[in-house]
């Protein structure tokens, strides 16, 4: 049985903010990833990403589909 | 024997209690510090992408095992010895920090050269985290904490070294699962040498054993059971020998035996 868990980068826009998902998941799917990026303006930026590192070891609660504020993991099996 | 001990330990009994292991000279600072300021990336985001030979990789430079709770105490001991008070800092996990899990207390205790490291990552966080970090932290808040953290979060303390050849110990972490990711790592790809069984296993008295349940209730390996009989049984396969069942226990029925010592389990780490 392959889970996959993805998240739709576009809809999730304060990640560093809000971690619901990395609290509610028993299993600890997510992680919290923070990049240097070079903006527009050409300053140096930390931004942050959720990634679903452990998406095979889901068990699909599917707390975290509920708890997102923006409804943007989407758990397919 | 265990695989570290065979390496690194040199003339001591344990590769942790090697004083040469502490001796800053041996660290190699331009790994502890690219691990250090690029730990998102080398947990979270490589894993996802290159997998197990990215893990392979790291296990080569990072070295853990689990410890009882005398011998984190012992090399708190050992550390203030060599730095002075000063030397030692307790601050947060990062694991439980990017994992989601519930970062309450200062888990995290490294000194040396992965404190000055730390001290960097310290100035990033939030003020209400900042109130909590120990520093400096001592011997007699060890034996208190450590104890404390056993009984009341269910923690297994776990030392790592960092470095391919001469592995410079550097902290001592308070685990927990799901979100440690060495134990994670371990886990998942099946690396041990990520995070090694400890030099001890689960013993159960089953004369004093009085069934209350707390050692099935604080296991984070699922290694001990109370049967309906009315006393615990141990798994010992599944054992890490961590002695968090131990502390617990109401009528002092656990006791911690060698790993050596059992033909079983001799060669299972």
């Amino acid at each position: 049985m392959g889970v996959s868990v993805s998240i739709d980068y576009e809809k999730c826009f304060n990640p560093a903010g809000c971690v619901k998902c990395l609290q509610i998941c028993p299993v600890a799917v997510f992680g919290l990833a923070s990049f240097k990026e070079t903006g527009v303006d050409g300053v140096m930026k930390k931004s942050y990403r959720i990634i679903p590192t452990d998406d095979d070891l889901c068990v699909v609660c599917n707390s975290c589909t509920e708890v997102c504020p923006e409804k943007c993991i989407v758990v397919k099996v | 024997m265990c695989q570290h001990c065979i390496e690194h330990a040199g003339s001591a009994k344990r590769w942790y209690l090697n004083i040469e292991a502490l001796n800053e000279k041996n660290a190699d600072v331009e790994w502890i510090k690219k691990y250090h300021t690029e730990y998102s990336e080398i947990n979270i985001v490589k894993p996802k992408e290159e997998g197990i030979n990215h893990i392979r990789e790291v296990v080569k430079h990072r070295k853990g095992q689990v410890v009882l709770f005398e011998e984190a105490v012992k090399l708190c001991k050992a550390v203030e010895k060599i730095g002075g008070p000063e030397s030692m800092i307790a601050t947060f996990c990062p694991c439980r920090h990017l994992r989601g899990g519930f970062i309450s207390e200062p888990f995290c205790i490294a000194w040396g050269v992965s404190m000055n490291f730390k001290k960097a990552y310290i100035n990033k966080l939030p003020q209400r985290f900042k109130k909590k970090i120990i520093y400096p932290f001592t011997v007699d808040d060890a034996n208190e904490l450590f104890k404390e953290w056993e009984i009341k979060n269910k923690v297994i303390h776990g030392v790592f070294g960092f470095g391919k050849d001469k592995p410079y110990i550097g902290v001592i972490c308070n685990c927990e699962m799901p979100y440690c990711h060495p134990m994670k790592q371990r886990m998942k790809y099946d690396i041990p040498e990520s995070y090694l069984k400890s030099h001890y296993v689960v013993s159960v008295n089953t004369n004093k054993c009085k069934g209350c349940g707390n050692c099935q209730m604080h296991c984070q390996f699922g290694a001990i059971r109370l049967t309906d009989r009315g006393f615990a049984v141990v798994n010992s396969i599944n054992c890490f020998g961590c002695g968090v069942c131990r502390s617990t226990c109401e009528g002092d029925a656990i006791k911690m035996v060698e790993r050596e010592n059992i033909p079983l389990l001799k060669e299972r780490w």
